[in-house]
């Protein structure tokens, strides 16, 4: 057997190769054994060949092992960063999600409480009054109450029916007539000022 | 923060008289003045309670709101107190100072 390694060497005439080292020992390891079962007996050179091969074969697969396993570790980072986009992403929706239902709560809140709106004059307000001009009122019906509104002197008044909700907002004018009426303009400030001129162009107490 | 609809009528009145000072006039409606360096300021009405209702309707209490200067989120701070009467003062002279008041 070491002659024909001899010879091979000769053959090939790289004594020194790596290849022939390698080859060297796996036949000196081969050489206390006897042949598989199956052996056809391979010359020095098939043998080299075949044990090169299985080797480069078995780093080949190796290789593509390891490869295949980074791009699976790379793939599964890639996942835990869009997993962790999309949850960031869903914070957002939920918080969305949250405005939404507020936004619907308080258009529920204004459609349940949206009143029956009439607009009115009142040609008369009490017995004492004289009434220059009609004085325009909003009247609001809702569910329980009737709100009635004089919106440009910022007055209004209530009552469980629109004739007493009249009747309120006219002494409700009258009382703010008499405040406004005794108090000089130095105690009053922007927006009572701006009430006394407006009554006093619509009323007058006799 | 209390619903629109969550105002106790006796509450708002009381937290108006006891932290801005406002005095109401017992007449058809409970109506006072808010009094800022010796000047009528602003004029707020607290209806009194209709059918056996205890609470303001949201569209009474947003005429108050609107009577007080004051939005939905302020509006609950005076009622549940975070809101003294010194931090209205200071929000009304504020509107003062850029004449809306």
């Amino acid at each position: 057997m070491a002659e024909r390694v001899e010879d091979s060497r000769v053959r090939r005439g790289s004594s020194s190769s790596y290849g022939d080292a390698i080859m060297k020992g796996v036949i000196a390891d081969l050489s206390g054994h006897n042949p598989p079962a199956g052996w056809k007996g391979l010359t020095d050179k098939e043998l080299y060949y075949e044990s090169f091969r299985d080797l480069w074969g078995y780093s080949v697969e190796a290789k593509g092992r390891v490869e295949r396993g980074e791009n699976i570790r790379g793939e599964i980072k890639e996942v835990k960063e869009k997993v962790g986009e999309l949850k960031y992403e869903l914070d957002n929706v939920k918080l969305d999600v949250l405005t939404c239902k507020k936004i619907m709560n308080n258009i529920y809140e204004e459609l349940c409480d949206r009143p029956i709106l009439k607009e009115t004059w009142l040609y008369d307000i009490d017995e004492k009054f004289k009434v220059l001009q009609p004085i325009p009122i909003v009247i609001e019906e809702l569910e329980e109450e009737v709100v009635a509104s004089f919106p440009e002197i910022e007055t209004y008044a209530t009552g469980v029916n629109e004739a007493e909700a009249i009747n309120n907002l006219k002494k409700s004018i009258t009382e703010l007539y008499r405040d406004l009426m005794n108090a000089g303009d130095n105690e009053l400030g922007k927006m009572p000022k701006i009430w006394k001129r407006i009554l006093g162009k619509l009323i007058k107490e006799i | 923060m209390p619903s629109i609809s969550n105002y106790k009528t006796k509450m708002v009145n009381n937290c108006i008289r006891r932290k801005l000072g406002i005095d109401f006039r017992h007449g058809p409606e409970p109506t006072g003045w808010y009094y800022l360096d010796g000047k009528k300021r602003l004029r707020v009405t607290v209806p009194k309670e209709h059918g056996g209702r205890s609470t303001l309707s949201p569209r009474t209490v947003k005429k108050v709101m609107n009577n007080l200067r004051i939005d939905k989120e302020e509006f609950a701070m005076l009622y549940e107190c975070p809101m003294s009467g010194k931090d209205y003062e200071i929000k009304i002279r504020r509107m003062i100072s850029i004449g809306q008041v």
